[in-house]
């Protein structure tokens, strides 16, 4: 396994201490060893997957955003960072193991994705312009933090049922988890119109990204209109949320489809049509980096 | 507000207030919205149709009726949602109930007819919603879940009267909540932000639909009358194309090897540039590199998975004395008047190859027709080559005639009595056949000559033929000359006329034949195994194929020896060397940029030239031009860019829609951001 492969392995295994200290943690109330350890392991687990997320975009050399696997490289540490910021501040950990978990195995999915990809003739709208950067960092933390969010609802449903405990952090975790995320998908949505605004001429155009963006935009918004505003019962609107993580799961794949000429949402050819360039069993051939030698005479 | 006037008006967030819609409330309200506009819009689109069939007298009573009972029951419920549409707009449940109810219903058109996109037209989406329903739910339930889904328009959301609604209804709540709210102040500037945004985003649809323009996929080339923007009505401006300019990576030289029977790799080397590599057990350098070069084929002594063997032979007599290696399975015609073909043939084993040299081979048939008196052909029957064919049975299957060869004659002539007589060789006479009916060796006879011509035969022919012509033809002998090598080496040389072999005469190494008269052939060496490879053409013509070529070294681990070899791109199957096969690929080349150069006229002249690039549309006159792609042809130096696609649109609420969303995105950032808040710990640790 070569040095990305294993980074990320790193970046998984923290995240998963990160989520197992969690739980006990948080059950337990006088343990601040254990919640910071839980905390350092987590900050580790995201850092390390933020950079193993940019390791592998130099690596590729293009955006990973190949396969839907390819970019849970780019989704796992936003959620953990979406676990990180409620955690610090509503202080509630009951959701950590899940969340955690949940990163840790999007990185872990993701390594042979990265590690050994296809070798995609990539069509990225001509030159990707200034879009690209904006809206793969906006869709990914949209999509992390709004997952941490339906993940934490889960456990909210199935905490206030079984355990009976008191969960009002772990309610305005679910909350605020929602308001974090909610704009970084919005903006995502706004970005990718003007994007295709520039290339089709028009912003709107029905496509799938554009589809299934919106149900989970629309999902989390009735979400936060009738929980918070409207008053609805805390299980009531937790369902919404955690229901929405089906539709977010709809929406992912569609996600790496960006506007590109010729053709909304192409970027690919289905990868089981192309061979593997690289070599086989093994990490890929390094570039040479040995200085060039003088290029021959032609005829 | 406080709590008991909030109770008071049932403002959103009193638990008790009067007239407080709940959320079953809000959602049968959703519906009947979402069904009444969904009606309405039916009965438009079908009103004109059913008055058309009542005027031509056709029963449509029921369906009058039943339409005109929805569009009561639609005018009722639209009263009474009037009625208390101020205290829908400002309920938050109301505004849940159409939020979830548009996710679903997006959803639900995803589910149904996904793929959606540019293009799409109502005729499109009905066939994508019955070929998917007809894939979820089998045939006959799939067609009525297919004309529910089309009814709702779940197949083509953007014309679906009901989602319109929903939407207005969202709009009239926003404008409703910064009504009755009254956003002021910095806590309230996010609430205002968002709705604002919202409305702006709205308005720009509207704006679109209303007074937009849009025109996809227009292609022009290059010397094409100009094209006027907008089709149709006064043109503001007309646009012809100049050029297309594109932008490529740099062509990369890919060398690719496998071991022979394996799938193939690429290797680490640039096959433009000197350098080198290790891959597995081979080590491989690149020598030379030439951009264009013409190929030529050549047989060298060699073994391959590809090699085979081969004999030289030196060919002399009519024209040059010449050596040539003759393989396997390779022809090759000598000189001389009678243009023999020569063929070696290699056995393992001696039965195989006296099998080889005493059968016969297949040929071209010969064909006798017969030719009715009005010039038609009413049947035929094939023959074979040669005197093979004395004996044989010839059937005539649709006239019922079955006749027997009895002879035939390679050169042949009639005499007076119509007899088949030999003709003198050299002359060019044709072959003759002669047949007998049956009857046994006593039934009469009739003779055909082989000129091609349909002609009454001489003699007697069966009664089944009387009246009809006959049509004997007949194709050219290719005389075949084998070099049959058995076991041990030990050659014979057969040769075949008509198929059929002659006497072989034995031919050791050193040997001489005199094949044809004037050639002379002699075996000087023994067998070998050959490859074909190629090699850069000496002095290659003007047009010659030229392709990159490169030289590369190859050696194997275990000291088997160098060698080199040249590979040119796209030739052939990969070159073998040493166990390992080698190719040489291109690569790269793709598209960075291309930019359509247009010339853009009005009445009153040219206005300049304009480019319009990828990510870089054009924006002249109000109009926004796009370049959605353009078509390639091949051409010496690769593909280049014609024929551009372009999208032409107008849409006058652009402006507002990107005001829109950055009031929505700013709206929501801080409506959100701002109620995340630091809480103690559980026992009062920050940390």
């Amino acid at each position: 396994m070569d040095a990305l492969g294993a980074l990320q392995l790193g970046a998984a295994a923290l995240l998963a201490v990160g989520g197992g200290f969690a739980v006990p943690g948080a059950l337990r109330a006088s343990r601040p060893l254990w919640r910071r350890l839980s905390r350092i392991a987590a900050v580790a687990g995201t850092v390390l997957g933020l950079i193993a997320a940019a390791l592998s975009w130099r690596a590729l050399g293009r955006p990973p955003a190949g396969t839907a696997a390819e970019m849970l490289v780019l989704a796992a540490p936003a959620i953990g960072l979406g676990y990180l910021v409620i955690e610090a501040f509503a202080k509630s950990r009951e959701a950590g193991l899940l969340v955690l978990l949940a990163a840790a195995g999007a990185e872990l999915v993701s390594i042979p994705a990265v590690n050994e990809p296809f070798d995609l003739p990539l069509r990225m709208a001509g030159p990707a312009g200034p879009w690209l950067i904006p809206y793969l960092a906006a869709a990914a933390l949209g999509y992390g933090v709004l997952a941490a969010a339906a993940l934490q609802a889960a456990a909210f449903l199935v905490l206030e049922h079984f355990r009976r405990v008191q969960v009002e952090r772990l309610s305005r975790a679910v909350y605020w988890s929602a308001c974090l995320g909610f704009p970084f998908l919005l903006a995502s949505l706004v970005i990718s119109c003007v994007w295709s605004q520039q290339v089709h001429g028009s912003w709107w155009d029905w496509t799938a990204r554009q589809s299934w963006t919106l149900v989970l935009c629309l999902a989390v918004l009735a979400y936060l209109n009738l929980r918070f505003v409207g008053d609805w019962p805390e299980r009531a609107a937790a369902w919404i949320l955690a229901l929405s993580l089906l539709v977010g799961a709809a929406a992912f794949p569609h996600a790496r489809e960006m506007p590109a000429p010729g053709g909304d949402a192409t970027v690919l050819v289905e990868p089981r049509e192309l061979p593997p360039q690289r070599g086989r069993g093994g990490s890929p051939a390094p570039r040479p980096r040995s200085p060039k030698p003088p290029a021959f005479t032609t005829d | 507000m406080s709590e008991a006037e909030a109770e008071k008006t049932g403002a959103p967030g009193s638990k008790r207030g009067p007239g407080r819609i709940g959320m079953p409330t809000a959602l049968v309200v959703t519906g009947c919205l979402f069904l009444m506009a969904v009606a309405l819009q039916s009965l438009r689109e079908n009103a004109a149709e059913t008055l058309r069939s009542m005027g031509e007298g056709n029963p449509v009573l029921p369906v009058v009726a039943l339409g005109g009972l929805a569009l009561v029951v639609v005018v009722v419920l639209a009263v009474v949602l009037l009625r208390h549409l101020g205290k829908l707009l400002v309920s938050v449940r109301m505004i849940g109930a159409v939020l979830l109810a548009l996710a679903v219903l997006v959803a639900a058109g995803q589910l149904f007819a996904p793929e959606a996109g540019p293009g799409r037209t109502e005729s499109s989406a009905a066939a994508r919603v019955a070929e998917r329903c007809g894939d979820l739910f089998g045939e006959g339930a799939g067609e009525r879940v297919a004309g529910v889904a089309m009814l709702a328009r779940l197949g083509d959301p953007a014309g679906s009267w009901g989602v319109r609604a929903l939407i207005g209804f969202l709009a009239l709540a926003s404008l409703a909540g910064i009504g009755w709210r009254r956003p002021v102040g910095v806590r309230e500037f996010g609430h205002l932000a968002a709705h604002l945004g919202v409305l702006l985003i709205l308005l720009a649809l509207a704006a679109r639909a209303l007074f937009g323009y849009h025109q996809s996929d227009l292609r022009i080339a290059r010397d094409q009358t100009p094209v006027p923007v907008p089709a149709g009505g006064r043109p503001a401006f007309t646009l012809r194309l100049l050029r297309v300019e594109e932008e490529r990576r740099p062509t990369e030289y890919q060398v690719w090897a496998a071991p022979v029977g394996a799938e193939s790799e690429r290797l680490d080397l640039d096959g433009s540039r000197r350098s080198s590599t290790r891959w597995r057990e081979w080590s491989v350098e690149v020598l030379e590199f030439r951009a264009r070069c013409a190929a030529e084929e050549r047989v060298e002594e060699g073994s391959s998975s590809t090699s085979r063997p081969a004999i030289p032979l030196r060919l002399s007599g009519e024209g040059p004395e010449e050596e040539a290696l003759l393989e396997t399975g390779q022809g090759r015609v000598v000189g001389g008047p009678r243009r023999l073909r020569l063929g070696y043939e290699r056995f393992a084993s001696a039965a195989e190859a006296d099998a080889a040299a005493t059968r016969d081979r297949p040929g071209p048939e010969d064909r006798l027709a017969v030719i009715a008196p009005d010039g038609s052909e009413r049947d035929f029957a094939p023959l074979p080559a040669g005197a093979r064919k004395v004996g044989r049975p010839v059937l005539f299957r649709n006239l019922g005639a079955a006749l027997r060869v009895t002879r035939w004659l390679s050169a042949a002539q009639l005499d007076a009595a119509g007899q088949l007589q030999e003709a003198p060789p050299g002359g060019g006479a044709p072959p003759g056949i002669e047949l007998a009916g049956a009857g046994g060796p006593e039934a009469p006879t009739f003779r055909v000559l082989g000129d091609g011509r349909a002609a009454e035969p001489a003699g007697t022919p069966p009664a089944e033929l009387r009246g009809f012509r006959l049509k004997y033809e007949t194709f050219p002998d290719r005389p075949y000359l084998a070099l049959i090598e058995g076991p041990a080496g030990a050659f014979r040389a057969v040769e075949f006329r008509w198929g059929q072999p002659g006497e072989a005469r034995a031919l050791a190494v050193g040997g001489e034949l005199e094949p044809a008269a004037g050639t002379r052939l002699r075996l000087v060496g023994a067998p070998r195994q050959v490859v074909h490879v190629w090699r850069p053409r000496q002095q290659p013509g003007s047009n010659e194929d030229f392709r990159p070529a490169c030289r590369i070294a190859v050696a194997r681990a275990g000291g088997a020896g160098r060698r080199e070899l040249w590979l040119f791109e796209g030739r052939g199957p990969a070159e073998e060397a040493l166990g390992a096969a080698f190719q040489l690929r291109t690569g790269g080349r793709e598209l960075q940029q291309q930019t359509a150069v247009l010339e853009l006229a009005d009445k009153r002249g040219t206005l300049g030239e304009y480019p319009v690039s990828y990510n870089r549309p054009l924006r002249v006159r109000g109009y926004q031009i796009v370049l959605a792609g353009a078509d390639t042809q091949a051409s010496a130096g690769g593909p280049v860019s014609v024929a551009p696609a372009l999208i032409i649109s107008r849409d006058y609420g652009i402006w507002a829609l990107y005001a829109g969303m950055f009031l929505a995105v700013l709206g929501a950032v801080w409506l959100l951001w701002t109620r995340l808040r630091n809480v103690a710990d559980a026992d009062g640790w920050e940390a």
